[in-house]
């Protein structure tokens, strides 16, 4: 009997040192984003895990490459697999992966929506629910050589005419006149969305209809043709060019313009990669008479999994991530321009990046891809081919519109019983 | 072997397992996990080609549609294209895997000095990873600072780097090449092993009847090299016609669709489009174009062979 009361004691004992450990072992959220060079998140990561006793971030880094995220996310999630907590997602997954079932909606807990721009959040609300919460901006942008505007005593242009005017008149054998990321990917569709918005155009409406306008379609995919075979402010290798391809030729200075992500700035502006420091503006795209400049969004938010065993933990995560304070590391450490207003009036902030009060102008004329779980897949049979097409020169606009405009009927049908 | 024997000399065949069941039982395991791991799988994918069902939209449900998928391939342009681009892969990096790989087999197969070592040598491509020999030649070809624009430019041959990869015009050309870099190796292996069976006798005795050197290769080795040949060309073919990591890592599939396999744009439907139904079709009809390639080759090359 007393040898039964030891052995019940010892047991009682480890299961007691055991299940306390269990209580002080905090929560360990999986949180998934993509490089980051900066170490701007490690150093928010290492931030939320030296303040927060009861949740762990464990933070995982995925491939730089945007599609490469896209596939192992899907992955994961289509799998109902629980081990992503906190995702970052681009602006075209929301609603792709909301309409698959895979995000929970955070309508009850983003109550600040207020404190961000009305373009991220049209492209994180699908449904009338919203399933991310914006973390940087992202926006397509016109950046121009300011020391030889100056010099001809040009003011930046305003509309497509102007661009191409200056263009032919500042490039030179070594200095193309406009580059931009020309290549048959998603790139080239952000560039030309902003070609087409800045003409009038409208893709779909707010229940997700195609209602775009043939005519506007055709001249837009024109006007990008025309820069390569018109105008001749653009060199024929546009179509093998991405972001890296674009920007080494903008900082090296050999381009007098130059469409790009904000984040071409910080290159421009570093010393050791760049021939133009101190010599770039930068304006909204260029628009028709009459409209507006547009710009394509590129948005990072961050998302729950609907799987996550922890929401309200990451929920935290989320919250810590997306607040006025980590927004501003993330803005002074990697340049990210932040998702929330308040950054662009912070003193400090301004201070480092006085041109994010030219960013704040574009973010509020920026508009998302269009809203749909058909997206990924217009983008790129639909859309991406006929510009390709236009770019080489094998198409006009005319040609190549009702094509993509039939392709894409075809794409959103899908999506119909 | 008779029946079991018990001491008492009586067969015992009423109460064990006749031999035959016995190896039912034996195999049995086995048929389990093919079926398991093989049949079970590619009935299923068969399964989900006949309905519509695409995760993105889950309200749609998994509806029956009988061949309704299949329709749509025959019509599908991109699926037309990735037939045209794995066609034009597998014909012809095999083809010029065959006749270098056949180069490199004839000359391991004379006796020189080193020749141990030339032929771990050769075998270096073949032993690599796919997916990081393709991220090699990705760096080989690069537009910047590839060592192919290097030495092109060194020699005179082109005026200024091509972005080989990012080309709509040379983005499946340059991943043939690297294709053939790394497999023909195996070709040569294969071979060289079929070239070692070939009795020494038979060229000497066509020596002595004054048959040339040429003459020799086509009338002794081809002939008795044909079960081997077709087996390597099976062998090749089946993988090219399925290539994915190469095209995956080197060129993504693009630009466009110009490197976009059938396993690539399987792939992409599954995996992009969340397209299961549609994507499971495209699967079933890879693996229907590699049947086909298979029994065209058993076919043609193999009736010659018995003969």
């Amino acid at each position: 009997m007393k040898r039964f009361l030891t052995v019940a004691t010892a047991i009682a004992l480890m299961l007691a040192f055991t299940l306390a450990g269990y209580a002080k072992s905090p929560v360990v959220i999986n949180m998934f984003v993509g490089k980051d060079q900066s170490g701007a998140n490690q150093e928010l990561v290492d931030m939320f895990n030296a303040t927060h006793e009861d949740i762990q971030i464990n933070y995982q880094e995925m491939p730089p490459s945007t599609t490469e995220q896209h596939d192992k996310y899907v992955t994961v999630l289509a799998a109902r697999d629980s081990s992503i907590d906190v995702l970052s997602s681009d602006i075209p997954w929301v609603p792709e992966f909301a309409s698959a079932g895979w995000l929970l909606p955070l309508d009850d807990m983003f109550t600040e929506q207020d404190e961000y721009f009305a373009g991220p959040l049209l492209g994180t609300t699908y449904q009338r629910q919203v399933y991310a919460v914006p973390w940087f901006n992202n926006a397509g942008m016109l950046f121009y050589r300011k020391d030889l505007l100056e010099e001809a005593g040009l003011e930046p242009p305003e509309t497509f005419d102007e661009l191409v005017e200056i263009a032919q008149k500042l490039q030179t054998p070594d200095r193309y006149g406009f580059v931009f990321q020309g290549m048959q990917y998603e790139g080239v569709v952000c560039a030309w969305l902003e070609m087409f918005w800045g003409m009038g155009g409208q893709m779909l409406d707010p229940d997700g209809k195609l209602i775009a306008d043939e005519k506007i379609v055709a001249e837009s995919l024109q006007w990008l043709g025309d820069l390569v075979h018109k105008h001749k402010i653009t060199p024929p290798a546009v179509t093998t060019w991405k972001e890296a391809e674009s920007q080494a030729i903008f900082v090296e200075g050999k381009s007098v313009f130059h469409r790009g992500w904000p984040s071409v700035y910080t290159y421009a502006q570093n010393p050791a990669t760049s021939k133009i420091v101190g010599k770039v503006g930068i304006v909204p795209m260029v628009h028709a008479p009459g409209e507006q400049s547009a710009a394509t969004l590129g948005t990072w938010n961050l998302s729950i999994s609907r799987f996550s065993k922890h929401p309200k933990e990451a929920w935290e995560v989320v919250k810590f991530m997306t607040s006025h304070e980590a927004q501003k590391i993330k803005a002074i450490m990697g340049g990210n321009p932040p998702a929330r207003r308040s950054v662009y009036t912070d003193a400090e902030v301004l201070e480092m990046y006085p041109h994010f009060q030219q960013f704040y102008d574009v973010f509020m004329g920026a508009l998302p891809r269009p809203v749909t779980p058909a997206y990924p897949q217009m983008s790129v049979e639909a859309i991406q081919p006929q510009i390709a097409a236009v770019l080489a020169g094998t198409k006009t606009g005319e040609e190549a519109a009702p094509a993509m405009l039939k392709d894409m009927q075809r794409i959103l049908d899908q999506a119909k019983q | 072997m008779g029946a079991p024997v018990t001491a008492g000399g009586k067969t015992r065949r009423g109460k064990g397992l006749s031999e035959s069941q016995l190896g039912r039982v034996l195999v049995t395991p086995a048929v389990i996990v093919m079926c398991a791991v093989v049949f079970f799988p590619i009935l299923a994918t068969v399964w989900l080609s006949l309905h519509k069902y695409n995760l993105k939209y889950p309200y749609l449900g998994q509806p029956f549609v009988g061949l309704d998928n299949y329709v749509k391939i025959l019509s599908d342009g991109r699926f037309l294209n990735s037939l045209k681009v794995t066609t034009l892969f597998t014909v012809s990096s095999v083809s010029v895997e065959l006749v270098l790989g056949m180069a490199i087999a004839l000359l391991l197969n004379r006796p020189f000095k080193g020749r141990g070592l030339v032929r771990t040598a050769v075998l270096v491509p073949w032993a690599l990873t796919t997916v990081v020999m393709a991220r090699m030649w990705a760096w080989i070809f690069n537009s910047e600072y590839g060592v192919f624009n290097a030495i092109l430019y060194g020699l005179g041959f082109i005026d200024q780097y091509i972005p080989w990869v990012a080309d709509t015009q040379f983005a499946l050309w340059a991943a043939m090449g690297a294709d053939i870099w790394k497999t023909t190796p195996f070709m040569a292996l294969l071979l060289s092993a079929g070239l070692q069976t070939i009795p020494r006798e038979l060229y000497e005795a066509s020596m002595v009847d004054g048959a040339s050197g040429w003459k020799q290769f086509w009338s002794i080795t081809i002939p008795i090299l044909k079960p081997t040949i077709l087996v390597a060309l099976l062998f090749r073919t089946l993988d090219a016609a399925r290539v994915f990591d190469l095209l995956f890592v080197l060129t993504g599939g693009g630009p466009g669709f110009a490197t976009e396999s059938l396993s690539i744009y399987t792939y992409r439907s599954l995996f992009v489009n969340l397209d299961f139904g549609y994507g499971s079709a495209l699967a079933v009809a890879t693996f229907l174009y590699v049947m086909l390639i298979s029994f065209i080759y058993i076919k043609v090359l193999g009736a010659r062979t018995e003969r």
